[in-house]
């Protein structure tokens, strides 16, 4: 009897990096069954009922004997529905109802009971994950070819349903590929507005010196904390950020839709992601949901929030040992997520921005509120965010609700003369190519004051020997710890870079002193 | 011959004047105003002195004898020569030179001996401040002296001691290697060392600052010099500083004096236990300001040293403008109002870095505190403003 095999290379994910699989099936005599071995989770196992529908309902045989599938390598987990079709594929070249094609190809995709092919997340990953093994054509659903084009220009299959792929496969005739609006408009986060309609930099009034403080935080990438009352415009000014960073470049952009891909939080027809992320978590976020996880880990917020923002509202009342999951993140720029068998690693470079009431009941900025708390409550109420993620909020910027008088303008809509919020766009564009070239002199490859670390702190920020001492002298007088000491000196670089300064002058660190924690 | 070396001569005549016939400043005074230079006055006859000088004939006599005196003007002659040589240099109090400070005082030096730097030029600098201490201070009293003068270094204030062993020394030292300026006032003639091991630090304080003496050159160090030496230690400065002294000691001496010539006096508090610090106790007892920080002494220094220092604060921070104009604006804008670094911006119209970069300075000058998200004065703007 003739050995009834076929294979199918497929891809799986590891992370957001795509590993290509070997899908293999073999048809043995026996009672008839179907297995599917190498590591598969539910979503796999579960394959088989969508594998036999879809093969019975695009006019094909279901072989009716032993079918043992087995999706090599086989150490790593694999999860999801991505290996629907190259199962199904794999099974009919098996059974010889298709010929074994003789050439190389990569296919994913999940099938519907009726033969359609569904999108799959992952799919720029795979895809890139194929580019780079030079494994052409890509088999890829029609769901997703947005996301697919953006890194692959040819060699692309989009198919629409299990027959489509098998024509193609047999004949070399092209699907006809839907005609597909690429949209990347698309604001990642958590928004359900459009951008336009949240507030403008412009018509935050009042506020000078919080927008001032988010003003540096963009232009260095630093993170902040906004203390104020309840509704004195803390989540305004915070969901402002996004607007004024820069766009992201095609690496980051890449980066950011693979996570959102990898997630499946990819919408039909959606190309790269090109705006920055805003993710805003409630507080009764669990940890897995923070920094990633499941069995096979998904990325959590910190890494939704890749190359954006990561706004956390009522910092307070988070789950501390949610908040200390932070830490390593901060400082690594990235997260491991540790499983039994191997560590998945995912990007999670972000903005803080943390926004806290003063106190327990939020009055204790407001001269004209009765604020209940005792002395000792109030100095125990940031300690609820714990001293190393203070310590890593390089601004801090205290809100007090605005007098009655101001609020019209504010509601008036008409903007503040003062500021423009192309112009602050551009100011921290701007600033971010100077911090660009001082990092590469450091062999630094992206921006960012804030993120500038340790010993060799003041080499990296390029700041003289004299303003470093008068800067010490200044912290000296004004009990500044040696990380508050730090933290003035990135602070005081960006306020120089955003001044076109070369030099960090006096006048710098004398600002940036206003913006250090004060705990009361 | 030149003034200095005129001064010199002059300085030693009057000595020695003083020595013959009798301590008479004024009488002296008219003599060298008449006659500046001394050949002139030994030249003219016992009548040309006796219209300046109303007296009985006999001392008339003397005077005249005394100027008339070839050897002895001679002697002045060649002895001013040497010590010009050595250079040292002589001021009389008359002099425009000399320090504003000392004349305040009772039973100034007629004229001081100096050597070291251009003494007009020193003494146009703005604080003054005497820290002085025992000649045989604990770890403690040195890291004080430290401390202290470091910090008063960093705002220019010049640093005046005696250079005697210990406190003194360590003073001096500190603000040499801080770069301040450093004045010694000594007990012996400028051109003798005492202690001799500090030889090195004499020229060393030469090199960039003054010592001082109202003994003549070669006048060598008794006993008896230094309690008079203490009154010059203390009439030079705005403030002095007691570091660490026991209880009978010549820096109670120095603070004594101090207080009689209206001087600020600091002390140190110490422990109760060590003998050292029962001197400083006692003063505070008896109403000496508490030493902490060098800021005690830069609070209570005349013309507002620290409204000085903040104007130059701001100068650096924002050059654009008119320091004491823009202080004045924010402080009155903050007078009897809390106010947000947005509203104060609006106020005193400027930008918010400008602003932020003022209010750091005056922050660390101790007259703006920010609580609870708003900025206000303190109680010693509060004072600093009304008077
Ligand atoms: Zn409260």
């Amino acid at each position: 009897m003739a050995i009834r095999c076929g294979s199918v290379r497929s891809c799986a994910l590891d992370g957001i990096k795509g590993i290509v699989v070997d899908i293999e099936a073999s048809l043995l005599p026996g009672l008839p069954s179907f297995d599917i071995v190498g590591q598969g989770d539910s979503a796999i196992r579960e394959a088989r009922n969508r594998v036999y529908a879809a093969i019975k309902n695009s006019g094909y045989q279901f072989p009716s004997c032993r079918i043992t599938t087995s999706l090599a390598p086989a150490w790593i987990r694999k999860g999801g529905s991505g290996f629907d079709l190259p199962l199904a594929l794999a099974i009919l070249i098996a059974s010889g109802q298709v010929r074994q094609p003789d050439r190389l190809f990569c296919a994913f995709g999940e099938l519907g009971l009726t033969g359609e092919v569904r999108g799959v997340p992952g799919t720029i990953c795979r895809v890139a994950c194929c580019l780079e093994k030079s494994l052409t054509p890509i088999i890829v659903p029609n769901a997703n070819a947005s996301e697919a084009r953006a890194v692959c220009a040819d060699g692309l299959i989009t198919v629409g349903c299990l027959r489509e792929l098998i024509d193609y496969l047999q004949s070399g005739r092209l699907p006809a590929s839907p005609s597909i609006e690429t949209s990347n408009e698309r604001f990642p986060g958590v928004f359900s507005v459009e951008p336009l309609s949240r507030p403008s930099l412009a018509l935050i009034r009042g506020q000078e010196k919080a927008v001032r403080g988010v003003q540096i935080a963009c232009a260095g990438r630093h993170n902040i904390l906004l203390l104020g009352s309840p509704g004195c415009g803390k989540t305004s000014l915070a969901s402002v950020l996004p607007d004024l960073l820069p766009p992201l470049n095609h690496q980051e952009a890449l980066e950011v839709t693979q996570i959102y891909s990898v997630s499946g939080l990819m919408r039909e027809n959606e190309g790269l992601i090109r705006k920055r992320p805003f993710r805003a978590p409630h507080h009764s976020i669990s940890r897995s949901a923070m920094i990633g996880g499941g069995s096979i880990p998904i990325p959590g917020e910190i890494s939704l929030a890749h190359q954006g923002v990561l706004f956390l509202d009522e910092m307070t009342e988070f789950k501390t040992d949610v908040l200390d999951l932070l830490r390593q993140p901060l400082e690594e720029r990235q997260v491991r997520l540790a499983r039994l068998h191997h560590n998945v690693t995912y990007p999670s470079d972000f903005i803080l921005i943390g926004a806290a009431n003063p106190c327990r009941c939020g009055n204790y900025f407001e001269p004209d509120q009765i604020c209940r708390c005792t002395p000792d409550q109030i100095r125990r109420h940031l300690r609820n965010i714990s001293g190393p993620l203070l310590d890593r909020m390089d601004l801090v910027v205290e809100m007090t609700r605005l007098e009655a008088d101001i609020l019209p303008v504010c509601v008036s809509g008409r903007p503040n003369a003062g500021i423009n919020p192309e112009d602050v766009a551009q100011q921290i564009t701007a600033c971010w190519q100077v911090q660009l070239q001082r990092m590469r002199r450091t062999g630094q490859h992206s921006p960012g004051n804030g993120r500038q670390r340790g010993e060799n702190l003041a080499e990296h920020l390029e700041i003289d020997r004299q303003m470093l001492d008068q800067a010490a002298k200044m912290a000296n007088n004004l009990k500044l710890s040696v990380r508050g000491y730090q933290r003035l000196l990135r602070v005081a670089r960006t306020i120089a870079d955003l001044d076109g300064e070369k030099a960090v002058q006096y006048n710098h660190v004398t600002e940036a002193m206003q913006y250090r924690l004060r705990l009361s | 011959m030149s003034k200095d070396l005129l001064e010199m001569q002059n300085g030693l005549c009057y000595l020695e004047f003083c020595r013959q016939v009798g301590v008479n400043r004024i009488l002296f005074k008219r003599l060298i105003q008449r006659f500046p230079d001394l050949n002139d006055l030994i030249q003219a006859g016992p009548k040309q002195i006796a219209e300046i000088v109303l007296g009985p004939p006999d001392k008339i006599r003397r005077i005249y004898a005394f100027f008339n005196n070839k050897r002895l003007q001679e002697d002045f002659a060649q002895k001013a020569q040497s010590a010009f040589e050595l250079g040292i240099r002589a001021v009389f109090y008359t002099d425009p030179r000399y320090p504003g400070r000392l004349k305040e005082i009772n039973g100034c030096p007629t004229v001081l001996f100096y050597r070291g730097q251009d003494i007009a030029s020193i003494f146009a600098k703005e604080y003054f401040v005497t820290l002085v201490g025992t000649r045989t201070p604990t770890p403690y009293g040195k890291m004080v002296s430290r401390k202290i003068v470091a910090d008063l270094a960093a705002d220019s204030v010049v640093i005046i001691s005696g250079m005697a062993r210990g406190i003194d020394a360590e003073v001096h030292r500190t603000a040499l290697r801080e770069g301040a300026t450093t004045i010694a006032v000594i007990g012996s003639g400028p051109d003798l060392v005492y202690p001799p091991e500090h030889n090195d630090l004499m020229e060393e304080i030469a090199r960039t600052g003054l010592v001082i003496s109202e003994l003549p050159p070669g006048a060598p160090p008794r006993r008896q010099h230094f309690p008079a030496r203490n009154r010059i230690l203390s009439g030079l400065a705005d403030a002095v500083a007691v570091i660490e002294a026991s209880v009978d000691s010549g820096t109670m001496i120095t603070a004594g004096f101090a207080g009689e010539q209206g001087r600020d006096v600091f002390a140190v508090p110490g422990s109760i236990l060590s003998p050292l610090s029962q001197g400083c106790n006692k003063l505070i007892q008896e109403g000496a300001e508490v030493l902490t920080s060098a800021s005690d002494i830069l609070w209570r220094l005349p013309k507002g040293a620290l409204q000085t220092r903040i104007e130059q604060a701001v100068r650096t921070a924002v050059n654009r403008f008119e320091p004491e104009d823009l202080l004045t604006r924010v402080i009155n804008a903050l007078t009897g109002h809390e106010m947000t670094l947005a509203d104060l911006a609006v106020h005193v119209n400027l930008s918010l870095p400008d602003i932020a970069g003022i209010l750091t300075g005056l922050e660390m000058n101790g007259l703006v505190v920010c609580s609870r998200g708003r900025y206000s004065l303190t109680e010693s703007a509060l004072c600093c403003n009304n008077s």
